[in-house]
């Protein structure tokens, strides 16, 4: 049971977004992908998501082909948090994340749907935003709101799932401060204890070696390194593909990548 | 929002720890629609008493009691000359008026909601040219006389066309626009112009060719008006718009999830394609239908679901259903304005909207306008 590329590749004309890339997202971790600017992060995570379509190789979900779930079978197992777009209509907080319990057929009139949503607000601190227009709510305010809709979206009510669901993020907290940062990695991280599977498109590499339990760095289409934080956040690895010169610290039993020096090396 | 102040609930705490909040929009939604309904009535009731020959409020009830519940039991309080002009003249113009209005209001609005465009309205999809289209053939090649088995039954041509047109134009560019690799809501929009361009040149053709009768009746089609409504062309036509309007009710919620963005409402598990597909072809039959009864009527797609959001929000659950009451309202009211401004003569509807309709959406553009930093 996991979230799989299977030796995808995505072109647009002759440009390859990502060539031959194999990536699962199994449950009860949490898989981030590091890469620079155009590495396919993104693209990968749309294959996964249903987005694009592969041009070659093929995309599972618990050992099912992709195409052969409709779009609300795949709603079930599976939420996606998009890059932070612009605000849009006028819905409220809570109407954006009663909109997660749409695939279990629930309206928003009913309890459970309520209850879930309040809950999941709870879980990422907005709350207290309910009842003000999405349009008047900071970017971070914004993907915390978000953030809860696809929570709610893959809620369950016992400690443990009872089938594996799993959540793509990209770039979750691009627009969050230290604080939330740090908030919204741990309760991502209960998820996975609890028996999610999440893929995390991340640019800080701090965040991504303190959570993570597997890390995928990719370059220019490819994944080029997949492994533990300490595997594959070395010094060495970091400083080639960025063109900067890293070192990693091994802080209490954890790693901390530092830029010692910002010119190009 | 004092009474929010004791809800808070941290990470880790019982799952459904502190809530007791309602939503304030469920009651909000009844009251609207609740509001509206009672608006429509009012004005409808209006519409119905009021004319170039006014009949009572005591007799107006009497005959619309009489009507609907058989036993003629309050028929001293009328006379049956009153209850003639009532039953088979301004009863089946005024529900004609609620039909066409609500059929507009409402595929406006989901138009609006399909496109995230909010000057969008049914016109831009191909409906109201087609039909004008295919109007203006029949009035230019049968001209007001077609005789089949000794009737007349141009009355009945000249709307039936109307409809296959306009329900035509748009499968073209529904056809055209689920081929194109964009987005497909996007591509519709700009086929629609292309169609629009089309049916006009035709248009513009036939007209050419029209004598001064025909050219008449063909601009006073293309204004609108329900002067020539019967009972025999309203009941299809009302059966088409109920139908198509319960379908499109039902696509509120995917509707409201596809305002978030094509890509989240398909993470939710809509199938956007088909929601467009369904959106597009139902408003085409509901609001094709309408034309071929009324001709064309501007503004009242465009600004309905505009004056329901003010109070509403974006909502597709509200503002649907609501737009739907609005736009019958507006157009029971346009319609008696209409009848009553120069009586016994009248205008033609389309007049008063675009009279009123015109202003509003000067008034729209300069306030997106201000909004705009």
């Amino acid at each position: 049971m996991n979230m799989r590329l299977e030796n995808v590749s995505y072109s647009v004309g002759p440009k390859y977004l990502v060539r031959g890339v194999n990536l699962s997202v199994n449950p009860g971790e949490l898989s981030v992908i590091i890469g620079p600017n155009g590495a396919g992060k993104s693209t990968a995570l749309s294959l996964l998501s249903g987005d694009l379509k592969p041009s070659s190789g093929q995309v599972f979900i618990d050992g099912a082909p992709l195409s052969d779930l409709s779009y609300g079978e795949q709603a079930i197992k599976r939420g996606v948090l998009p890059q932070l777009g612009h605000a849009g209509f006028e819905f409220s907080a809570l109407d954006i994340v009663l909109m997660g319990r749409i695939p279990h057929g629930e309206t928003p009139e009913s309890d459970r749907a309520l209850k879930i949503a309040l809950a999941a607000m709870g879980q990422t601190k907005t709350l207290n935003l309910k009842d003000q227009s999405i349009t008047t709510l900071s970017g971070g305010e914004r993907q915390r709101v978000n953030l809860a809709r696809v929570l709610a979206q893959v809620w369950s009510d016992k400690e443990v799932f009872d089938e594996p669901r799993y959540i793509l993020l990209d770039e979750p907290i691009s627009a969050l401060d230290p604080r939330y940062q740090i908030d919204v990695l741990t309760m991502l991280k209960s998820y996975c204890d609890r028996g999610c599977g999440i893929l995390a498109v991340l640019h800080d590499m701090s965040m991504a070696a303190m959570f993570a339990d597997k890390i995928c760095i990719m370059d220019e289409g490819n994944v080029l390194h997949t492994g533990a934080p300490k595997q594959v956040m070395t010094s060495e690895i970091l400083s080639d593909i960025w063109q900067l010169s890293y070192s990693v610290q091994h802080i209490d039993g954890g790693l901390q990548p530092v830029i010692f020096n910002s010119a190009n090396t | 929002m004092p009474s929010d102040a004791g809800i808070t609930q941290e990470p880790g705490t019982g799952l459904f720890h502190g809530i007791g909040a309602k939503i304030p929009s469920l009651r909000s939604r009844q009251t609207l629609l609740v509001s509206l309904g009672l608006m429509l009535l009012l004005f409808a009731f209006a519409a119905i008493s009021n004319g170039s020959y006014s009949i009572s409020f005591g007799a107006t009830l009497a005959i619309l009691f009489d009507t609907l519940i058989p036993f003629d039991l309050m028929e001293g309080s009328y006379a049956s000359h009153e209850a003639n002009i009532l039953r088979s003249i301004r009863l089946p113009r005024v529900l004609a008026a609620i039909v066409v209005g609500g059929a507009l209001g409402l595929s406006g609005a989901v138009l609006q909601s399909i496109f995230r465009n909010p000057l969008a309205e049914p016109g831009l999809i191909g409906v109201s040219s087609g039909s004008a289209l295919a109007a203006v053939a029949v009035i230019i090649l049968f001209g007001g006389e077609l005789i089949l088995m000794g009737a007349n039954i141009a009355p009945y041509i000249l709307p039936a066309a109307a409809f296959a047109g306009g329900v035509t134009a748009t499968a073209i560019v529904y056809a055209v626009g689920r081929k194109a690799k964009a987005e497909m809501a996007t591509t519709m929009l700009l086929i629609g112009i292309a169609v629009n361009a089309i049916a006009m040149a035709g248009i513009g053709i036939f007209q050419f060719l029209s004598d001064d009768t025909q050219l008449r009746l063909l601009t006073f089609w293309m204004l609108g008006g329900l002067g020539s409504v019967t009972w025999q062309t309203l009941l299809p036509v009302a059966l088409i718009v109920v139908c198509g309007s319960i379908l499109l009710m039902r696509l509120a919620v995917p509707l409201n999830a596809y305002l978030m963005g094509s890509s989240e409402a398909m993470h939710l598990g809509v199938n956007v394609a088909k929601m467009t597909g369904l959106a597009v072809l139902l408003s085409a039959l509901i609001v094709g239908a309408s034309v071929s009864i009324s001709g064309i009527i501007s503004f009242v797609g465009l600004i309905v679901p505009h004056l329901v959001r003010q109070v509403a929000g974006a909502d597709n659950r509200k503002v649907i259903p609501a737009s739907m009451l609005m736009g019958a309202s507006l157009l029971s009211i346009a319609d008696l304005i209409s009848r009553l401004l120069i009586a016994p003569a009248e205008l033609p509807i389309g007049l008063v909207t675009s009279a009123i309709g015109g202003p509003f959406f000067l008034w729209l553009l300069l306030n997106r306008g201000r909004q705009r930093p």
